[in-house]
């Protein structure tokens, strides 16, 4: 990279379902704390990026990044719209560190959002699918298809139970009662999840082996992050959260046709990139926000980031090492799971939780002394992959 | 005649490949021949979908990977909902699901 990148702003909507917002004010809210977080004027921002994977099927817009730019007043900056599936915030984020990086742009703002509570889940689940391969979306084949037909064979090949997948949701609806911005505030046991005990908690089969639980819910909501050049940050921040690495891969469009179904290729690709240009190894992360779209996903990108052997993900889990005390907390944010997934929101949000980590000001879920911190996000099932490694500048 | 199941082989390689693609991922050929994939495969992995897209109302929709023995993978609804991982499986020609409204065909598989 030519010049180091920093995140001197950010801010974030509450997730949930946002009746009283329409996409584009969610997108304005954002926006505008993430403006104040980094004590800056709109006039200073020279080029936007927009995460949207949705706009024109469920919001009957289009050009939204002008539209966003036009309520901002940004008439001189670039303004584009990043749609990469559920990628499209981490994709939006790594082209702002190349508008950086090259020099080419000084302050960037990146508002990644969606809204899709106000659609059928019929609707919702059938333009999502349209991620997958056209051999797979003509059969049917969901996203849920996807990732319930990977964790039967993870089950199968590595000893995974359906109670490893229940203490991944148990865990991060445990870390989202402490983020104010989380879509699910709701405390659930493992015995609820797993055996219906206490009543009220119903986990209806979504596809056989995974239930309701092991799916993250469908959220409006919006994200920001400013990013500039870290000697450019220094005049904000004597500690700057800087970027330090990014990674990007493919795997096979078609998950039937990976070599070895539950291997993440794109994620061990994307985070090797990341890891290497930060000259930074798996071991050096204090806190990581992974792409727990289902729960079955924590336990294998824990794998395939680099942080536990293959197949040893759910012992961690087990273990409690990937907890808010443990040796590596993940989600503690709430991940997916219960901070919710606005599609194209949440490859920021990641960004932006890490950043509230690094500058320590995460609140009851601050993972104490956190100095580098490791990010993923998917587009589509691990088909396109996008890593951030984060640090602290001293 | 009864609809085969077809796909290509990359003529540098021998790699079979469902459906067609453009470059070969293994060697980078751009030549293939269209071959049979078979008419029987194995199981690999499969679901039961209870929350279906639009289009397809059969519920709960059985889905799963197979293998030909040239080691051709797909993917696809299957007929029966009692399967069970490595069950050998036939292709046949039928209606999968709606799209914009208009019905769409292809192969799905049935226990043998």
């Amino acid at each position: 990279m030519f010049r180091d990148v920093a995140v001197i702003g950010c801010g974030m909507t509450r997730f949930g379902r946002r009746d009283d917002k329409t996409l584009m004010n969610l997108l304005i809210d954002s926006s505008l704390k993430a403006i104040q977080d980094a004590n800056i004027e709109e006039s200073d921002i020279d080029a936007l990026f927009v995460a949207n994977m949705l706009a024109e099927k469920l919001n009957h817009q289009t050009l939204i990044a002008t539209a966003l730019a036009d309520q901002l007043g940004l008439r001189s900056a670039s303004a584009d719209r990043i749609e990469n599936g559920t990628a499209s915030g981490g994709s939006a984020v790594r082209n702002a560190c190349l508008a950086v990086a090259s020099g080419a742009h000084d302050l960037v703002l990146v508002t990644g959002g969606e809204k899709m509570t106000h659609a059928s889940s019929e609707r919702v689940t059938d333009i999502i699918a349209t991620m997958n391969h056209p051999a797979e979306y003509m059969q049917g084949v969901t996203l849920s298809a996807l990732a319930a037909m990977f964790a039967r064979l993870y089950m199968g090949k590595y000893g995974v139970e359906q109670k490893h997948m229940a203490m991944v949701a148990v865990k991060n609806h445990s870390n989202a009662l402490k983020n104010p911005y989380a879509h699910l505030h709701r405390r659930v046991t493992l015995d609820e999840i797993l055996y219906a005990k206490g009543g009220e908690v119903k986990n209806p089969i979504v596809a056989e082996p995974l239930r309701l639980f092991d799916c993250c819910p469908v959220s409006d909501g919006a994200a920001s992050v400013i990013l500039c050049s870290t000697e450019k940050a220094r005049k904000f921040n004597d500690t700057p959260i800087v970027i330090a690495g990014f990674g990007q891969a493919n795997d096979n469009l078609g998950v039937y046709e990976r070599e070895d179904v539950t291997i993440l290729w794109s994620l061990r690709e994307a985070s090797r990139q990341a890891f290497n240009m930060a000259k930074l190894e798996p071991d050096d992360i204090d806190v990581a926000e992974l792409h727990d779209a289902f729960t079955i996903l924590e336990i294998a990108e824990s794998e395939d980031a680099g942080f536990f052997k293959k197949g040893t993900g759910h012992r961690a889990l087990e273990e409690g090492s990937t907890s808010l005390s443990g040796k590596l907390p993940i989600n503690v944010s709430g991940g997916l799971k219960a901070r919710g997934h606005p599609i194209g929101a949440t490859g920021v949000a990641q960004i932006v939780e890490l950043t509230w980590q690094l500058r320590g000001e995460a609140g009851a879920r601050q993972v104490a002394g956190a100095e580098k911190a490791f990010s993923c996000n998917s587009g589509g099932f691990a088909s396109n992959m996008v890593a951030f490694v984060m640090e602290r500048s001293s | 005649m009864e609809k085969r199941i077809m796909g290509v082989k990359c003529t540098g390689c021998g790699k079979v490949f469902y459906p067609k693609r453009a470059c070969c991922p293994d060697c980078g050929g751009k030549m293939f021949e269209e071959i049979c994939l078979g008419d029987e495969c194995i199981l690999l992995t499969f679901t039961k979908l209870y929350a279906l897209p639009e289009g397809i109302e059969r519920v709960p929709l059985v889905l799963g990977i197979v293998e030909f023995a040239n080691a051709a993978r797909a993917v696809g609804q299957i007929t029966e909902e009692n399967v069970t991982i490595g069950m050998k499986l036939r292709p046949i020609w039928g209606l999968l699901r709606n799209i914009d409204g208009k019905e769409v065909y292809g192969f799905k598989f049935k226990p043998i």
